[in-house]
């Protein structure tokens, strides 16, 4: 078996922001903030972390790192010693590190895996990144896997935990068997989030390794893999679909399936429509959507995005307030694996439509259909 | 209560209690059932008997209460039905009762290491008498194993009807048909005087909502089904599948089902080195080929051989797979359990110390013997064995019609003779009324089957 | 050198046999058990095997058993037996949900004694007075801790036990012509696994509630989801976490407010026997499993035996037969006219009915309640102790519990590298079991114990001493417990293949297709 080649990218500046109360880090101003309050890199010591799980499997794997601070500095601390460096970091200034470039260059190289070190930003970059890149090349999606190390960690791109990542990356070298999951990348809105209101906007997804979780449980037989849960819930979903209804299909990967079950194209971060099983209107806006409902009932699906569990944000803007109370919220279709569910941090879906009595409304619990004939309750937040 | 003292409860002495309590930092017990609402607290007194502390009462008291039962051993008896009467081989017992298994459960392919390597052998075991590739932890029983044969097919085919023939257990038929109600559809195809398949009746079932044929061979009255193939090739031109169910004890002289088309064969493994025990000691099996298809679709644990760190040392587990391949399935795949492991253990010491030798031997003097006693049976003036003319093993229906008294009261004198006579199918099968299922194997001797011939004789003479 | 009393720590090695697959021990000729001819008389009326059997479904082929004499079949299997950990040699502790107590030997006497083993299960009622009798004792004590009507002991097991409630749920509502509209069971994640898919198996959409912060479900949660669509809920209490829920009885209301059934799983009981029932909670339906809180032992997984009672308004529905009394001699009952009909067959397994028996006859009602308050006394005092153990904790919250912990290795894991599987496979090494839970794996690396009322305090020291040691060894020397066992039946298995349509082999001859075979392929090509 050749030797797995691993890109490694650490945006250094991620996670500083939470030691000294700040939220998030990108952006000079903020950088500057974090270091006059005293804060220091915390990411490299969550890279030594994750990559002392890879010492034993140095000859079976080929490392791509960044220079400087990207990359050279945290890994002289493991022992590993880098098959390729690439030449993207100025400097100590993070202004002079291009989180992108680095990106770019690794895609340009050929790498099986890219692990980055970062929070949604980072995950951002590189999801847009990628997703240009298929525009020519479709089968070019490149497995990415995030340690975590930043305060804002919305998306489900990450290993919950430095070591966890390491364990993924040790297992994908070794060739073991891992589930692919097309997680969600999500970003909050900076501004507005420094005003403490959370509203996630959705960019993609990367293809992440994850654990199998059938692993886990060898005397339980009856679990699947994330994606065949997904193509199982996008079934029963489809078989559910009335004549002359209109659905909204949000965005996701979960959602993304229904589409594929009924052999259309989709927008995988913006609201396409179908009636009778046919596509209807793609990417629409909310004033276009507003006025298919005009023509007749309808109903929404829904998939929780990100980590936390997003249902329903300001980061949405088509499927707004409007949106809802015109289609009713009895004729919301929750949609999720029970992994999915599982693994959300706070066990609950978080919804905040910008609409307060709205929102009070949807608060409470909903039913979220994992299967065929199969769903959990949730609590909304 | 405050000096009860049991040796089936080490920390009931109070001393250590006590201790316990300090070093939890807990006043009492109580505060541990705190949580438990004043409301939900039973108050009253259990209606149940006090303790009887010393051993030697307890085992007065259940060789007293056992002493009650008059058993097969006591008498001579022929009956069968779903539980046979075999010899147990004593190292059968012996292995039965070795506390390693007996008191195990669900530990790691390490500690257990001889749990995993056991039933392994015993599927591979079972898998060489049934000339297949997959078999499977045992079920609770035969009927189970049937039911979820029945359910994989509906699975894999995706059609939600299955035929299955009337020369069948009442009991495993009410079993299937509780495990299907509200999802498949039972359909029964009638069968010829002998109590095989009507072909006829086959074929016009055979529709395109068919997910298989479930049929037994032998089939419930013993009688042995020779056009297997030709049943086979007919439900799979329809698309459905074979499902079969046969007797493990036959196999030595019958052949397997997979060769004559079988997809999915179940059966019990009672009788197998395993005792009566009231009907206790049932245990299924579920047999198919190597293939995803089939494998993606057990329930059950399904135990695999493999290697570990040290070369040349075999290791064990539980085989699972990737189901990336089936996007659209029935709801959920049944459910994993506690079964009846230990039963399949006895039966792989069963079918190895029984060897191919033993199995033909045994395969070929049960059914000399239960013919013989078709044979005396017939002859008696007034009583008819069913099915004559076909083959039979081991069972055979005894039809006391033209006798002038119910299958009810010629057991009811066979009994005042110390004879347990065939199983009353009067109340339980369709068009057999005051018939019996005599079951005969090789711990049956000559002098045994004369007896109850001529037991029979008598009373029906003086009827 | 006995084992060290202060620390106690044992210097263990299991049985390591090296034993050969039982079809490389073959010997041609060699017979293991010889079968009684049949009388020259009888083979010359009926005849040979060519008459008797048609050619077309002879056997061809002889089925490709090993041959081997008496001993040897004897002295293999005594050696896989000896590779084997029951709760006879070990502090069982460690397989929490599956309550591993001792089963008393005296059961055993009697389970195997011909009056038992050489029953036939279709005998005249006549002659098993004995056996009905006991069986129908044993009804009114499980009636007694219940406070339910009915007791059926045909199920075979906890997960058979609800598909014979989720039947009698069907029958109940097509009973009333609501069969159609009732489609949807609810259940919460932390109750048994069966209890969603057993009843799945009957076609019901099934709902799951999630659980809240305190591991418990949620009232508001299952009020939000009852209609008239309801037709039941079965629930685990205590569930697997070990706490128990104080609102059961608002849960119970809550569905029977909207015509609901309710179903309780008690494979939980063994911490609250006699101390809180079914009925004062509401339920109209509960099992028991007796080869837990019963005593029977577990036979490397089964034969079991699931109890299943229900209210007055369900005994109609019951499988068939039940062991009667009509005041003067036992009878068997199988004039059920709304029965389900049945989920095994015959009326459950006779041993493992008089094992529970003779438990509850040698401990009485008064050994019942203590078993149950030592169990939890136990359970709470390993608790006490576990949670002072680097790297492990306790999940939701510093109460106490009932009778077992989902506990979790979390720290341990983010601290060494180190996961749960690794400490169960190292706890092999010291002869002991740690299972780690059902799935969901909700709680990160769990590991799941419930000591019952059958060990000693000493004892349950010595398995915190164990738990303390490989906790001590993930923190000094990783590497080490990475690479374990050192002291089982094998070492570090190779699961990758388990994995692979084309290298799982299930059966010998399997194996010998895709290992055996290729690598005479390799060696021939080499």
């Amino acid at each position: 078996m050749r030797r797995r080649r691993i890109g490694l990218i650490i945006n250094p500046v991620a996670g500083m922001g939470g030691r000294v109360g700040l939220k998030g880090t990108d952006g000079e101003e903020a950088y500057k903030q974090a270091l006059s309050l005293g804060a220091s890199p915390e990411v490299d010591q969550k890279v030594i972390r994750a990559f002392e799980a890879l010492v034993k499997n140095k000859d079976k794997m080929e490392l791509v790192i960044c220079n400087g601070i990207m990359g050279e500095s945290a890994l002289r601390s493991t022992g590993l010693k880098p098959d390729k460096v690439l030449y993207v970091c100025g400097g100590e200034s993070s202004r002079a590190c291009n989180t992108e470039e680095a990106a770019l260059q690794m895609l340009e190289d050929s790498v099986d895996l890219i692990v980055f070190a970062g929070g949604d930003g980072t995950a951002r970059l590189l999801a847009e990144n990628i997703s240009k890149r298929r525009l020519s090349k479709p089968d070019m999606n490149i497995p990415c896997l995030g340690i975590p190390a930043g305060v804002k960690i919305q998306s489900s791109v990450f290993a919950k935990t430095p070591r966890e990542a390491g364990d993924i990356i040790s297992e994908f070298i070794e060739g073991r068997h891992l589930e692919y999951i097309e997680g969600e990348v999500v970003d909050l809105d900076e501004t507005l989030y420094r005003q403490g209101i959370v509203a996630p906007k959705f960019h993609g997804t990367l293809l992440v390794p994850s654990v199998s979780h059938k692993m886990q449980s060898k005397k339980a037989r009856t679990q699947n893999d994330e994606n065949t849960d997904q193509r199982i819930i996008a079934t029963e979903v489809v078989k559910r679909m009335e004549n002359d209804m209109t659905y909204l299909i949000g965005p996701g990967s979960t959602t993304q399936k229904v589409m594929q079950k009924l052999g259309l194209e989709s927008t995988l971060i913006g609201i396409d429509a179908v009636k009778n099983g046919q596509l209807i209107g793609q990417d629409l806006t909310e004033t276009q959507i507003l006025n298919l409902l005009d023509e007749g009932p309808a109903k929404i699906v829904l998939t929780p995005i990100g980590g936390q569990g997003f249902l329903l944000g300001r980061g949405n803007q088509q499927i707004s307030p409007a949106v809802i109370e015109k289609v009713g919220l009895e004729k919301l279709i929750v949609i999720a694996t029970s992994h999915k569910i599982n693994g959300l941090s706070n066990r609950q879906l978080l919804v905040d439509t910008g609409c307060a009595s709205l929102d009070k409304k949807i608060r409470g619990y909903i039913r979220v259909i994992t299967g065929i004939k199969e769903e959990m309750v949730v609590r909304v937040q | 209560m405050s000096n009860f003292v049991h040796p089936y409860i080490p920390n009931s002495v109070k001393s250590i209690q006590e201790e316990m309590l300090a070093e939890i930092g807990a006043n009492g017990i109580e505060d541990f059932y705190d949580i438990i609402p004043e409301k939900l607290r039973y108050k009253g007194e259990l209606n149940i008997p006090k303790p009887m502390f010393s051993e030697a009462e307890v085992d007065r008291h259940l060789r007293e209460l056992l002493s009650k039962n008059v058993t097969t051993q006591d008498c001579l008896s022929f009956l069968g039905a779903g539980c046979s009467p075999h010899h147990v081989p004593a190292i059968c017992d012996e292995i039965a009762g070795r506390s390693e298994f007996l008191t195990g459960y669900a530990g790691e392919p390490y500690e257990d290491y001889g749990r995993f390597m056991v039933l392994f052998e015993y599927q591979s075991l079972m898998a060489e008498l049934l000339d297949m590739e997959v078999v499977n932890v045992p079920t609770y029983d035969g009927s189970q194993a049937a039911s979820t044969s029945i359910r994989m097919a509906q699975r894999i085919t995706k059609r939600n009807e299955i035929l299955i023939s009337r020369n069948i257990s009442p009991f495993k038929l009410d079993i299937i048909k509780n495990y299907c109600r509200g999802t498949m559809k039972v359909t029964m195809v009638d069968v010829d005087d002998f109590g095989r398949t009507s072909m006829e009746d086959l074929k016009g079932k055979l529709q395109p909502n068919v997910a298989g044929y479930f049929y037994e061979n032998p089939g419930f009255t013993g009688v042995i089904e020779d056009r297997g193939q030709e049943i086979s090739d007919l439900i799979h031109d329809m698309g459905g599948l074979s499902l079969v169910g046969c007797d493990p004890i036959s196999l030595g002289i019958l052949e397997a089902p997979v060769n004559y088309g079988a997809d999915i064969v179940t059966g019990d493994v009672e009788g197998l080195g395993i005792h009566q025990n009231y009907g206790g000691g049932l245990a299924g099996f579920i047999a198919t080929m190597d293939q995803e298809k089939f494998v993606n679709e057990y329930p059950s644990r399904l135990f695999g051989i493999t290697n570990t760190s040290v070369e040349g040392e075999y290791g064990f587990g539980d085989v699972f797979y990737d189901r990336t391949s089936f996007g659209e399935r029935e709801h959920g795949k049944e459910f994993v359990a506690t079964h009846a492991a230990l039963w399949g253990i006895v039966a792989a010491v069963y079918l190895g110390s029984m060897g191919p030798a033993g199995m033909e031997e045994i395969g070929e003097v049960i059914v000399q013997k239960s013919r013989y006693a078709m044979n005396r049976l017939n002859a008696i003036e007034g009583v008819a064995v069913r099915g004559m003319d076909a083959p039979h093993f081991k069972e055979f229906v005894v039809d006391f019609g033209q006798t002038g008294q119910t299958a009810e009261q010629i057991n009811k004198a066979l009994l005042e003779q110390k004879i347990f006579g065939g199983f009353d199918l009067t109340n339980h099968h369709d068009g057999m009324e005051n018939c019996a299922l005599f079951c005969v194997t090789e711990v049956h001797t000559k002098q045994d089957i004369d007896q109850l011939v001529e037991t029979v004789q008598s009373i029906v003479r003086e009827g | 050198m006995a084992m060290n009393m202060e620390t106690k720590l044992r210097n263990f090695h299991q049985a390591k046999w090296d034993e050969p697959i039982i079809f490389e021990l073959t010997s041609p000729g060699e017979r293991g058990i010889l079968i009684p001819e049949a009388e020259a008389k009888v083979v010359a009326e009926s005849g040979s095997l060519e008459t008797l059997v048609p050619a077309g479904i002879r056997r061809k082929k002889r089925p490709a058993l090993p041959e081997m004499s008496q001993m040897h079949v004897l002295r293999h299997f005594m050696r896989l037996s000896q590779m084997n950990m029951g709760a006879d040699f070990t502090v069982d502790v460690g397989q929490g949900t599956c309550t591993m107590k001792y089963s008393p030997k005296i059961n055993e006497r009697y389970a195997n004694h011909p009056k038992l083993t050489e029953l036939h299960p279709l005998q005249d009622e006549s002659t098993v007075q004995g056996m009905l009798e006991l069986t129908y004792n044993l009804e009114q004590y499980m009636k007694e801790l219940s406070g339910l009507e009915r007791f059926t002991f045909q199920p075979g097991g906890g997960s058979q036990a609800i598909l014979a409630m989720t039947s009698i749920c069907q029958a109940y509502f097509e009973s009333k012509g609501e069969g159609h509209k009732r489609d949807e069971i609810i259940t919460t994640i932390f109750s048994h696994p069966s209890d969603a898919a057993a009843a799945a198996v009957k076609g019901y959409k099934i709902i799951t509630l999630y659980q809240g912060e305190n591991g418990l479900p949620d009232l508001e949660a299952l009020k939000a989801v009852v209609s008239d669509r309801t037709a039941a809920l079965f629930i685990t209490n205590p569930e697997d976490t070990g706490i128990y829920n104080p609102e059961i009885e608002a849960f119970v209301q809550t569905v029977h407010e909207v015509g609901g059934l309710c179903g309780y799983d008690q494979a939980n009981l063994n911490g609250i026997i006699g101390i809180t029932r079914a009925k004062e909670a509401g339920f109209d339906m509960s099992f028991f499993n007796l080869h837990k809180t019963f005593s029977a032992p577990h036979g490397c997984g089964g034969p079991a035996g699931g109890a299943l009672g229900v209210s007055e308004e369900l005994v109609r529905f019951l499988p068939k037969p039940l062991a009667s009394f009509d005041g003067e001699k036992y009878y068997i009952d199988s004039d059920l006219k709304d029965s389900i009909g049945k989920v095994r067959n015959f009326m459950g397994v006779a041993p493992v009915i008089l094992k529970a028996y003779g438990w509850i006859r040698a401990v009485g009602a008064e050994g019942l309640v203590e078993a149950a308050r030592v169990a939890v006394l136990n359970n709470n005092y390993m608790l006490k102790h576990i949670r002072e153990i680097r790297g492990a904790d306790a999940s939701f919250g510093d109460g106490y519990r009932i009778e077992q912990v989902r506990y979790s290795w979390q720290q341990l894991y983010e601290d060494t590298g180190i996961t749960s599987e690794d400490v169960s496979i190292r706890m092999a090494d010291f002869g002991m079991h740690l299972w780690s839970s059902h799935h969901p794996f909700i709680v990160p690396q769990p590991f799941t114990i419930e000591p019952t009322e059958a060990y000693s305090k000493a004892e349950l020291d010595e398995y915190l001493a164990v738990l303390r040691q490989v906790s001590h060894e993930a923190y000094t020397n990783p590497k080490m417990l990475k690479n374990a066992p050192y002291n089982s039946c094998c070492h570090r298995v190779n699961n990758e293949p388990l994995d692979n349509p084309e290298k799982w082999a299930i059966t010998w001859r399997s194996y010998q297709n895709k290992w055996v075979k290729e690598e005479c392929v390799v060696e021939e090509l080499a």
